[in-house]
């Protein structure tokens, strides 16, 4: 089967600002992905050209085989939902989804009500009435009752507590398996989400620093723990990705595999092993790059 | 064909804008003299109709602020937006002169609502035949709601920049022009061809001046972001 989306060195210069840098990626059919990185790292812009909001300066992309810019065949089966979403003044919440309707062609409206039963959603209420997470909650709807073939969440759930945003990751794990479809999850609630990504990119700095299956990710690093005199000869040689030292106890997370042997030696040897979070992995991995960029400047 | 009736269902949905604020703008104009002419009891010829027709205009320029990203981010294609809006505009601008048409009538049947009131039937636009001053009116309201559209346009592809570039040039165009004219003495020959053109003359000749809105604006909306 082909890619959903195929992008290659896709650049957005703003005058002299590069906010996105040469990026290539593809994305499989049926899979959701999430796409990381700080505030400002380039992830809107990237999402907002995949679907031709924006014109990218340079660069190639396909979406479904086929360019998106005012393509109908393209548009019509993606859904982006995105944090600053501006409705019409006196859309009340029934026209956003009447209009979706027919808009999205596997449009369920019987999944989007209860949908707004689950989110608790007033229907006849004036957007510009919603609290903001109610705003988030119809955002989230519309994208997952649209069930388009490539459906973006752009850091879908501002203003939502934690009971409506894992409201929302339990709904779309469930109308996943049943209507599986490609999903991008954009975030930087990380280790929220870790848990149905099956793949992983990072943007940093309008680059991608990560491009990984997520269960590649988990078994790629490590934590280690102990006291400090027991576990600095047991990382000589290792790719440290961060140390931190509690008194006379250590705890570093190492990138790598360890082999059977050397597990049995940690354990023999009383140090404690985990896995790294996702969001912890991340951090080191996008800290790692801007302490080297600091480096190369001095 | 599916998405341009989608781009229609979203302006239709908007009722308030389009069915609403306009009748209501027009009503208070008119019942304001209306009240005048009671009081009065003179016979009066107002302008007031003109209200309908600058909210008209108001209403190209906020169309897109209010509805562009919002279409652009529910997947619908700028071909298709600006089609729907445009042909959305169109019906409506018939819708409004038509029930001016009839207003028109009704004033003059009751001449002028009972006080000599001359607000939807007056003297030069509204002669010749009900088709003519159709044409008339649906060509005033159109010509109104898309040049509003086209300064929305610009402000869409080149944001305030764009809009200042815009007051500049509009102003050094316009004072080169008045000052060519007043020194080459061409007020008279302008005034001339306007004094005997009837009103459905002068509304034919919007007829192209629209046009060229709708095409501007189409060209810019087509390399529009968000």
């Amino acid at each position: 089967m082909t890619n959903v989306v195929e992008v290659k060195q896709l650049t957005k210069t703003y005058g002299s600002v590069q906010a996105v840098k040469g990026v290539s990626f593809s994305l499989e059919p049926d899979k959701i992905y999430g796409l990381l990185g700080r505030n400002g790292a380039g992830k809107t812009t990237i999402m907002h050209m995949l679907t031709a909001q924006l014109f990218a300066t340079s660069g190639e992309m396909k979406i479904f085989g086929e360019s998106p810019y005012e393509n109908n065949n393209v548009l019509t089966q993606v859904c982006f939902i995105k944090e600053s979403l501006k409705y019409p003044d006196n859309y009340k919440v029934i026209d956003v989804l009447e209009l979706s309707e027919s808009l999205f062609p596997n449009w369920d409206r019987e999944y989007a009500y209860s949908l707004l039963q689950d989110f608790q959603l007033p229907l006849k209420r004036r957007i510009k009435k919603l609290s903001r997470g109610m705003h988030s909650s119809l955002g989230i709807i519309v994208g997952l009752a649209s069930r388009a073939p490539l459906t973006i969440f752009d850091e879908p759930y501002l203003g939502l507590d934690a009971v409506a945003r894992s409201l929302f990751y339990d709904r779309l794990l469930e109308d996943y398996s049943e209507n599986p479809r490609t999903v991008i999850l954009s975030t930087h609630l990380i280790d929220e989400v870790s848990r149905m990504l099956e793949h992983v990119i990072v943007v940093d700095n309008g680059s991608i620093i990560l491009n990984e299956d997520s269960e590649e990710l988990r078994s790629a690093a490590y934590s280690i723990a102990g006291a400090s005199s027991i576990v600095e000869p047991f990382l000589t040689g290792k790719k440290i990705i961060a140390k931190q030292p509690f008194g006379a106890l250590v705890n570093a997370a190492v990138m790598g595999r360890l082999s059977a042997e050397e597990r049995k030696k940690a354990e023999s040897l009383g140090l404690e092993l985990a896995p790294v979070s996702l969001q912890q992995l991340i951090i080191h991995l996008t800290n790692g790059k801007l302490d080297a960029k600091e480096a190369d400047r001095s | 064909m599916n998405r341009l009736s989608s781009v229609l269902k979203m302006h239709f949905r908007d009722k308030a804008t389009w069915f609403i604020i306009p009748y209501a703008v027009l009503a208070s104009s008119f019942l304001v003299n209306l009240i005048v002419g009671y009081i009065s009891q003179e016979e009066i010829t107002t302008g007031g109709i003109m209200s309908i027709y600058v909210y008209l205009f108001v209403m190209g320029i906020t169309v897109l602020p209010q509805t562009f990203n919002f279409a652009l981010s529910f997947s619908v294609r700028r071909h298709d937006y600006f089609t729907g809006t445009a042909l959305f505009a169109a019906a409506n601008s018939l819708f409004i002169s038509v029930i001016l048409l009839v207003l028109g009538a009704i004033e003059k049947a009751t001449a002028g609502w009972g006080t000599h009131l001359h607000f939807f039937s007056l003297p030069y636009l509204n002669e010749g035949s009900i088709i003519q001053q159709l044409i008339v009116y649906f060509m005033i309201i159109i010509t109104l709601f898309f040049s509003g559209f086209t300064i929305g346009s610009i402000y869409r592809k080149f944001k305030g920049i764009g809009m200042i570039v815009m007051a500049i040039v509009g102003v050094a165009i316009s004072t080169v022009l008045s000052f060519l004219m007043t020194h080459y003495n061409w007020w008279k020959y302008i005034f001339a061809w306007f004094s005997d053109k009837t009103a459905l003359d002068i509304a034919l000749w919007l007829i192209p001046i629209t046009l060229i809105y709708a095409l501007v604006s189409y060209l810019l909306l087509r390399r529009s972001t968000v």
